[in-house]
């Protein structure tokens, strides 16, 4: 055989591997991995041997890729946080405690009901929320700040409407966007499969030993069990795990690592 | 012409052959090693040894020799006396010639056997080098005078003197810290090499009155005299009492521009994480309103302040510095300089020399923690911090079963400015001292005096007395 042809034959076998390698790459990245069937049967049965009851609907299987997120919030004292609220109108007030603002509009300006219509009224306030994560029931309108598609576990504001629709009242917290570079993501990594995390939720301390139901999973970011009182100028967020239960306890781990967060039992927080 | 045509597609397709050979090398390594490079799992807490040793680190590993030295040498010959100071280039060539000839110290036949008090004092006035360490050292650190031989279990100072005309050897006495016990130790060095060091840094111009607080009487407890000076006051028998006033240079202290920009410059920020086992890529990192940043992981959490302090608090275990061999006081230690001088290094200063300013002995073996305070040496004088109205280290460890669970470091550039100040006598600082406690109730013991620059956390720097006085853990001030 010519050495030529051989040649001609390496670089075609060498196309057919790299093209394999490429589209096995282009689909590691951008499918999520699942967890296969057997592994969440096997953790229902371990989960039933501790007294905790759930169904195999409630696991998310696929593992999602996140990274940890830092935020800037314009928040840096709490002049700068009733100016952005109010946008400089004085008829408007502001009340801080901790991390938490209560806002008022004596005239607030008509709204259309609907969720655009409420994201423009968050957006004139500074408050930035995803049509997706508000909830309009009755005359309250609840809003959750997301990054992406997940939301943070622990802000979030609820309103009360004018008749006009407007917004007349508002409290909650929210990390404060200050235009560019406010949002920065570290290294995205696929995070630890929630079926890892269940197991160790078998042990974790504070879920009622006689018996729990596990009733939503969901993935988001999370403040964690430090600094969630408390305004910085700078806040991370990392990938995590709220597993909630019938009893209205609900339980924060880390994603990226498994770790235990906090749990709020009966509104309490406990770590 | 058709060959041509020829040996150029050959050409392009080795060219192509080579390329697709390297893509499909490029994708392999991605497909295969790509997840376990960005896993988080990959670390998290294992890393808190390593971190100490990771390649970003540009400290070499420290050895206990290079760390272990004394605060100052006091030569004594020919009715002179010469105090040299740790940091000074006329120190470095002393002490480097004593290390030279103390390998001869536990060569001989010789054990060493106990001596009395009036021996050593005639020993301190005589042909004499006095080794103080400034703080006591346990014997697994003090190789230099033989080690784990050595009767005593710590010591502050070691005393070198020409033995007699017989058997013309040096002798070697260690006071032991714990009894106040001297112990005499009769080395193979010849007396006249150490009596050849003496004249060669004792120059002409040395002080002849260097008296030490035992030949003035200030160590004894006296009646009240005809003058005003109260003496219930001790000053431990080794002090030295310079009689002259002194010209020192002035410095300037500046905190590192990182802790001004710590947002803004991560890279900083995270090798010097990385040294207490954080990992980076899995921190949480908060900017509090007071433009405090504090990294936080399940190992503990670490804050960076405008005004230079570096604070590390453990959660768990906290950042282990020995393996428990044996050595591991000696371990400990090199790891902990290496630790420091690496966020020196990291925060663009540089290396610094340091002090340690506790005693040292037992660290691994103590049970409960053991607080390890050092200070940063300029021209040869340590340095003392004032921080809200206290006095503190520039450097303060908390150990607990050889890790690290608390670390506070003042990290600061010092320049010395070029001007010098006169600073007062010792004689002088005594007096203020006498002063400062003269309406206290109880007996007061100085354990040191000596010389320091000052530094106010947001204020200036100034050259004052301080006094290490006896169950009083802050260092006291003495202001005129």
């Amino acid at each position: 055989m010519h050495w030529t042809r051989v040649k001609t034959i390496l670089i075609l076998v060498f196309l057919v591997i790299d093209i394999v390698l490429l589209s096995s790459i282009i689909m590691t990245s951008y499918t999520a991995p699942t967890i296969d069937a057997t592994m969440i049967e096997d953790t229902i049965s371990i989960l039933g041997r501790n007294n905790i009851k759930t169904d195999k609907s409630v696991i998310p299987t696929a593992i999602q890729r996140m990274g940890m997120v830092e935020l800037r919030n314009a928040w840096t004292d709490n002049d700068k946080a009733a100016s952005v609220l109010t946008g400089g109108d004085a008829s408007k007030t502001v009340s801080f405690s901790g991390n938490e603002f209560y806002f008022t509009d004596p005239a607030p300006v008509s709204v259309p009901v609907s969720k655009d219509g409420y994201k423009q009224a968050f957006e004139n306030m500074g408050i930035y929320a995803d049509s997706n994560f508000i909830e309009i029931s009755g005359s309250s309108v609840s809003a959750k700040q997301s990054i992406g598609n997940s939301v943070i576990f622990e802000t979030g504001i609820s309103a009360e409407t004018a008749e006009n629709g407007g917004i007349a009242s508002a409290s909650g917290y929210w990390i404060l966007f200050d235009g560019e570079g406010s949002i920065s993501t570290k290294t995205a990594a696929q995070l630890t499969p929630i079926t890892s995390v269940l197991i160790n939720f078998t042990e974790n301390p504070y879920r009622n030993p006689v018996g729990e139901e596990i009733t939503l999973i969901e993935t988001g970011y999370s403040l964690g069990n430090v600094y969630r009182d408390t305004v910085h100028k700078l806040v991370s967020v990392i990938p995590a795990y709220k597993i909630s239960c019938a009893s209205g306890s609900y339980f924060m781990y880390d994603a990226m690592t498994g770790d235990f967060l906090y749990a709020n039992i009966n509104n309490e927080i406990m770590y | 012409m058709a060959r041509q045509r020829l040996n150029r597609k050959e050409l392009y397709k080795n060219i192509i052959l080579i390329f697709l050979i390297f893509l499909s090398l490029i994708l392999f390594f991605r497909l295969w090693f790509g997840n376990w490079i960005w896993s988080y799992n990959a670390d998290p807490a294992g890393k808190s040894f390593f971190g100490l040793f990771d390649a970003s680190s540009k400290s070499e590993p420290v050895s206990a020799e290079d760390i272990i030295m004394p605060k100052q040498l006091i030569l004594t010959g020919g009715g002179k006396r010469r105090i040299l100071e740790k940091g000074t280039d006329k120190f470095s060539e002393c002490y480097n010639a004593l290390i030279d000839l103390s390998g001869q110290i536990g060569e001989g036949e010789s054990k060493p056997v106990p001596a009395t008090e009036e021996e050593f004092a005639a020993a301190l006035k005589s042909f004499s080098v006095f080794l103080d360490f400034g703080s006591a050292y346990g014997k697994e650190f003090l190789s230099m005078v033989g080690g784990d031989d050595l009767p005593a279990t710590a010591t502050q100072y070691i005393l070198l003197t020409p033995g007699d005309r017989v058997i013309q050897k040096v002798n070697v006495y260690i006071k032991d810290y714990s009894t106040g016990g001297i112990y005499k130790l009769v080395s193979e060095i010849p007396s006249s090499a150490l009596t050849e060091l003496i004249d060669a840094h004792i120059s002409a111009d040395s002080a002849g009155n260097i008296p030490f607080a035992f030949e003035l009487g200030f160590d004894k407890a006296r009646q009240q005299e005809a003058t005003e000076i109260s003496h219930n006051i001790l000053l431990d028998s080794y002090i030295t009492m310079g009689l002259t006033d002194e010209n020192v240079d002035t410095v300037s202290v500046s905190v590192p521009r990182l802790f001004a920009e710590i947002t803004d410059n991560p890279s900083a920020s995270d090798r010097i994480v990385s040294l207490f086992g954080f990992t980076p890529t899995s921190t949480r990192r908060f900017v509090e309103k007071d433009d405090v940043t504090t990294f936080v992981n399940k190992n503990g959490t670490i804050k960076f302040s405008h005004s230079g302090v570096l604070e590390y608090i453990a959660e768990n275990e906290g950042v282990s510095v020995t393996d428990g061999a044996d050595g591991a006081g000696t371990r400990a230690l090199g790891n902990i300089y290496s630790l420091i001088q690496n966020i020196m290094i990291d925060s663009g200063i540089g290396e610094t020399q340091l002090h340690i300013a506790s005693d040292l002995y037992g660290i691994t073996n103590r049970s409960g923690s053991t607080v390890i305070n050092i200070d940063y040496l300029i021209n040869g004088k340590p340095v003392t911090i004032v921080d809200d109205g206290k006095t503190v280290h520039p450097i303060s460890i908390t150990l607990e079963n050889g890790k690290i669970v608390s670390y506070k470091h003042y990290v600061y550039s010092f320049r010395t400015e070029g001007e010098r100040v006169s600073t007062s006598s010792m004689i002088k600082a005594v007096d203020l001292l006498y002063s400062q406690f003269e309406n206290s109730a109880d007996s007061v013991t100085v354990l040191d005096l000596y010389k320091s620059y000052v530094h106010t956390v947001g204020g200036d720097t100034q050259i004052l007395w301080c006094a290490k006085i006896k169950d009083l853990s802050d260092t006291t001030i003495i202001r005129e």
